[in-house]
């Protein structure tokens, strides 16, 4: 029993790990515009047909890992010059609007141009490989997941803390105003946080892919949602609550499969939206309630 | 010199500022005075480039600036002490000060921070504190020095002493005549007009977005009507 809810806790985290990402890049993007990016996901559907294209001519694994997280974050910043940067200051309909819309264009991008269907590629050769720690059998995969988490937010948190850049960022999250009157420049800052969450959601594309090992047009679709509602959970615009949301997240999602029943087992991530519903109701901001002074 | 000449400015069909003249001599600590509601904010927020003005023209040591960004007025040497202090709460005293140097080389910025720190020793003994955790008075320190950060040689006060126990305020008003001494040019908008009047060269007063008298500090100093009619009792 114990052997089994340790278990299920590694993959909840491993799961929860990629949903972190997801949500701290969707939390530093809302954080310097005040907007939820609906096309966060388009990123790992990018980065998927580029990885596609790429082993079809051969490419090892190892080589793909930089240019999926390189067309993860040029893609990012392309957004931002093509569309985002047209709504700054926008109402937040507008901004609501303009993502979706990005969404959905590029999701019938690729509809129209490539495939409806998804376009399986090989998968590394160790992702299924397992090792017995304790009697706890845990996927190579997984353990790779959460080390690959861990020293990526470890970075994230030292871009952030430790480079004037990533002040800056902090500071536009907080304030913009007065952020732009201490000279920082709105441009930089905006395009500065697009290019952290395009890397952060690169690399989530590579966990994701090493185990899908598929491109559709809506790969990036339920990812995405997960890294909204992850980002939402954590409050959206703290940083450590979207990490904190993204493994909760992981962790009750994979509790939800394991104790379901199997004839609703697809019914999960309805119970997940009910659960966030739920939680919204007793906490509006989100599970971490933190002062003003800890935020971001 | 800073000169604005018939300056307008407006928010949607509100007109907060009808057309405001003025100068600030180099060297000199010029006052601004008047109500809540007069346009003295809006004018200052003008001048550094938060809100474009809708007409008139901004000088600045002859360069016409008008509608400049606030980074480039930071270039030029025009920084803005805000309103309410605007401190980030979420970075922490050392940050703040960083941050406000992003315009000035890595080794520079942290130099210049280390300085100040150890000018305004109750930052330097709270640099790794968030800002949200320091004390009104702290807090206004950590403002003046944050538009230090960009080396000023104008320094815009928006109600330096707004909200501040008496005794921070005196430390407020012995800061800025530190400031004076040490040359840094002031335009400061402050709502304790006694006591601003005696630390400067020029006043401007205004009322209901228009500047209704100006002249030597000490001369307005003494015009106990303009006070009443524009400034009401107790300023």
């Amino acid at each position: 029993m114990m052997v089994e809810l340790i278990q299920q806790l590694i993959d909840g985290l491993g799961l929860g790990s990629e949903y972190a990402l997801l949500a701290l890049g969707i939390g530093l993007t809302f954080g310097v515009m005040r907007m939820i990016n609906f096309a966060h996901g388009e990123l790992i559907t990018v980065s998927a047909y580029v990885a596609y294209g790429l082993t079809l001519i051969g490419l090892d694994w190892w080589m793909l890992v930089p240019v999926i997280v390189a067309t993860s974050i040029a893609t990012s910043v392309a957004l931002e010059l093509v569309a985002f940067r047209w709504v700054r200051g926008a109402s937040d309909f507008a901004m609501l609007l303009m993502s979706f819309g990005v969404h959905f264009v590029v999701q019938a991008g690729f509809v129209m141009y490539v495939s409806a269907s998804a376009r399986a590629f090989d998968r590394p050769g160790w992702i299924n490989n397992t090792v017995s720690v304790g009697g706890v059998r845990v996927e190579v995969v997984d353990v790779a997941v959460i080390v690959v988490t861990v020293a990526t937010l470890l970075g994230t948190l030292a871009i952030l803390r430790r480079t004037v850049y990533g002040m800056a960022i902090r500071a536009a999250a907080e304030d913009f105003d007065t952020a732009q009157l201490l000279g920082v420049r709105s441009n930089l800052v905006i395009r500065s946080a697009f290019a952290l969450a395009g890397l952060l959601a690169g690399v989530a594309a590579v966990l994701l892919l090493m185990r899908t090992g598929r491109a559709a047009p809506s790969a990036g679709l339920i990812p995405m949602l997960k890294g909204v509602l992850a980002a939402l959970i954590g409050g959206l615009g703290r940083l450590q609550g979207a990490v904190v949301g993204g493994l909760v997240l992981g962790v009750v999602e994979v509790q939800l499969v394991s104790r379901l029943p199997d004839e609703v087992d697809g019914m999960v991530n309805g119970i997940v939206f009910v659960l966030i519903a739920l939680l919204f109701i007793f906490r509006p901001a989100g599970m971490l309630r933190t002062a003003a002074a800890e935020r971001v | 010199m800073l000169t604005l000449d018939r300056v307008e400015v407006g928010y949607g069909s509100v007109r907060a500022v009808h057309g405001a003249s003025m100068s600030v001599p180099e060297g000199e600590t010029v006052a601004l005075i008047g109500p809540n509601g007069a346009g003295k904010s809006s004018l200052l927020n003008a001048i550094i480039g938060l809100h474009a003005p809708r007409g008139g023209t901004i000088r600045w040591r002859g360069t016409d600036v008008t509608g400049w960004s606030p980074q480039r007025m930071l270039r030029a040497g025009v920084a803005l002490v805000p309103e309410h202090r605007r401190i980030l709460t979420g970075l922490t005293t050392e940050e703040n000060l960083l941050v406000a140097g992003i315009l000035t080389g890595g080794r520079a910025r942290r130099r210049l921070a280390a300085e100040l720190m150890e000018r305004f020793e109750v930052l330097g003994r709270q640099r790794s504190v968030p800002a949200g955790l320091l004390s009104g008075g702290e807090a206004q320190q950590l403002a003046v020095a944050r538009a230090l950060m960009s080396r000023p040689s104008v320094v815009l006060m928006d109600e330096p002493a707004l909200g501040l126990a008496p005794l921070m305020r005196s430390q407020v008003f012995e800061l800025l005549g530190e400031l004076a001494a040490a040359g840094t040019t002031l335009l400061v908008v402050e709502q304790d007009a006694h006591r601003l009047l005696e630390m400067a060269s020029t006043a401007y007063i205004m009322r209901s977005g228009d500047i209704v008298a100006s002249g030597p500090a000490g001369e307005l100093a003494e015009r106990e009507d303009l006070f009443e009619a524009f400034l009401g009792n107790g300023t």
